[in-house]
């Protein structure tokens, strides 16, 4: 486990940011982190229903839920995309 | 005895050159220095500036020009105009004199630089004249803006700005030390006088004026005025030596030249005139939009002389109109809820009555920028002023040192628009590079080790070299508490949300 740094946009927001993770953090942590510090602050809050999805900046498809940032291969400051599924 | 007319001698005086006795023409002008394209002296000694000018005839118009603008600028000192301004006006006064002063003052510099070590006889003359003019417009512009210290502290930072690690300051620094100060003289008089100031020199010094004019801030729009004429002059610099390129060959250097040089210009003015023009000036004084004046000057006008001198238009131009209706409105909602990282006042300037002039200069505007506002309004509404103000720092470009942002909203197609930001990064040597846009990327891919080495205030963050700690990055960046930016209106300017409560206030 070690500190790693992520360039991070959340959908609906007018920019990126940069945040800070634990490489154990699975996919379905980091978006929940992301939304934390983002939705209610620059983007409207997600209903309790919103599932939300991370994938590399420019994929179409998302990352698997429980896929942690070390498995996925990130390197520092990788660009990421956390958005709604559906 | 008569003097000569300026006709008689100015062509024989303008093409003298030296002739070294004591040391080689390499000695004397270092091609890196002096020309790095390998054009012939003979060739630059044909430089023919269009607006000639004598000594004499300067220093008598610069004497004028000076007196009209320090007269108005006494004359309306008692009126005591700064004072009655509203908050608006002073973040807009901020915006301008804090980091403009000094730049222009080490543009002197600059041009010096071309004074010393351009081969051409006619660009030195003109380049001195550059020089005086640069001094002339740090003074002005640092007299002008210390008159305001002792209403207010915001303007110390006139002078103080250019020495510190603040983000804009970085962000500014990196443009004009790119474009001015280290390049040889022909490179940076075709960037700098051509690309930045024929380019958009207008944008912040006439544009700009006519809203101060409008708003009442006479001495504002006066040494504003009285400094373009001058730009006007020596932005001819540039024109001559892009046809002495072209005409020896080297159209493709002169070409990126002025591609690269207008980009990252582009990128300052946009955050600088843009929330200027279009958030911070008074709605009831705004002339035009950032949109409306770029359109006429620099869309209409600059392209019209880029292709008459038989150059094409920067290959990112369709990518550059998309820019101008986009890049300044995120930037200025980073402005706002990063307000602690500024030194002045910012404000949000979206009221209601604020928000239907951006919808209609800019459509779509609500649905996309207004969506992140209304996410803000609603908590200061609600008194969660904690969330008002982002935890998480904002990526920074490693180009132009603003936020990489893009349209925002809600990340479905509105109004043709979309939530999509980008962030257009490269590896390069083991180190991950970020950019705001394929422009951005592609200066650094030209010259990548010309730029590898700058880190912009959020690598620093990363690697330690600002200070840990709450005040750490503050202090990091010369602000002390008292210097950090809060809201202008101290959250009011949301009365306009709340009819109710702002009746109750009257």
């Amino acid at each position: 486990m070690a500190e790693i740094p992520l360039a991070v946009l959340l959908e609906g927001d007018y920019g990126y940011k940069v945040q800070v993770f634990d490489t154990a953090d699975t996919m379905a942590q980091l978006a929940e982190k992301v939304a934390e510090q983002v939705a209610g602050v620059l983007v409207a809050p997600f209903p309790p229903e919103a599932v939300l999805k991370v994938r590399v900046q420019g994929a179409d498809d998302p990352l698997p839920d429980d896929l942690t940032i070390a498995g996925a291969g990130f390197v520092e400051m990788e660009s990421v995309e956390i958005y709604r599924a559906g | 005895m008569a003097l000569l007319e300026m006709h008689e001698w100015y062509d024989l005086t303008r093409a003298t050159n030296w002739t070294p006795a004591y040391v080689d023409e390499e000695a004397l002008f270092p091609p890196a220095l002096s020309d790095p394209f390998g054009i012939a002296v003979e060739q630059w000694e044909t430089f023919d500036e269009p607006y000639k000018v004598s000594y004499r005839d300067y220093v008598e118009t610069q004497r004028d020009k000076d007196i009209g603008a320090y007269s108005v600028k006494s004359a309306l000192a008692r009126a005591d105009f700064f004072k009655k301004a509203s908050p608006h006006w002073k973040a807009l006064l901020a915006l301008h004199f804090s980091p403009i002063g000094f730049a222009e003052f080490h543009s002197a510099s600059a041009f010096a630089r071309m004074t010393r070590f351009s081969r051409a006889p006619g660009m030195r003359n003109m380049a001195t004249f550059g020089t005086l003019d640069e001094m002339r417009h740090g003074q002005i512009q640092m007299y002008f803006a210390y008159e305001f210290i002792k209403h207010d502290r915001v303007f110390d930072w006139a002078h103080k700005s250019s020495k510190t690690e603040n983000w804009i300051i970085i962000s500014l620094r990196h443009a004009l030390d790119d474009i001015e100060h280290t390049r040889d003289a022909i490179s940076a008089a075709i960037m700098t006088n051509f690309a930045f100031e024929q380019g958009f020199t207008n944008l912040q010094f006439i544009g700009l004026s006519a809203d101060a004019a409008k708003a009442g801030d006479h001495t504002f729009a006066t040494m504003l005025q009285s400094i373009q004429t001058d730009e006007a002059r020596h932005a001819q610099i540039g024109t001559p030596l892009i046809s002495i390129m072209i005409e020896n060959g080297r159209k493709a250097e002169a070409q990126r030249l002025v591609d690269v040089g207008f980009w990252r210009i582009w990128k300052q003015f946009s955050a600088l005139s843009g929330i200027s023009m279009d958030y911070y000036t008074p709605l009831e004084f705004r002339e035009h939009s950032l949109k409306e004046f770029m359109h006429e000057w620099v869309v209409d006008q600059f392209a019209r002389n880029i292709k008459a001198l038989g150059l094409d238009l920067p290959w990112y131009w369709d990518y550059f109109l998309h820019d101008i209706e986009t890049f300044h409105h995120s930037q200025q909602i980073g402005v706002y809820i990063y307000r602690a990282t500024e030194w002045w006042r910012p404000i949000a300037c979206v009221s209601p009555a604020e928000r239907d002039w951006l919808e209609e200069k800019y459509p779509g505007w609500n649905d996309t920028y207004g969506k992140c506002w209304d996410v803000v309004i609603d908590n200061i509404r609600q008194g969660r002023f904690e969330r008002t103000v982002p935890e998480v720092p904002p990526l920074i470009c490693n180009m132009c040192g603003l936020e990489v942002t893009g349209v925002a909203g809600t990340g479905r197609q509105v109004n043709g628009r979309r939530w999509n930001a980008t962030d257009f990064h490269l590896d390069h040597e083991g180190r991950r590079y970020h950019f705001c846009s394929e422009p951005c990327k592609w200066v650094f891919e030209l010259e990548p080790a010309r730029y590898q080495g700058h880190r912009s205030i959020i690598d620093r963050v990363l690697d330690g070299t600002v200070p840990p700690g709450p005040d750490g990055f503050y202090e990091y960046m010369g602000q002390s508490f008292e210097e950090r930016g809060v809201c202008g209106y101290d959250y009011q300017w949301i009365d306009g949300y709340d009819p109710p409560r702002a009746a109750a206030a009257e």
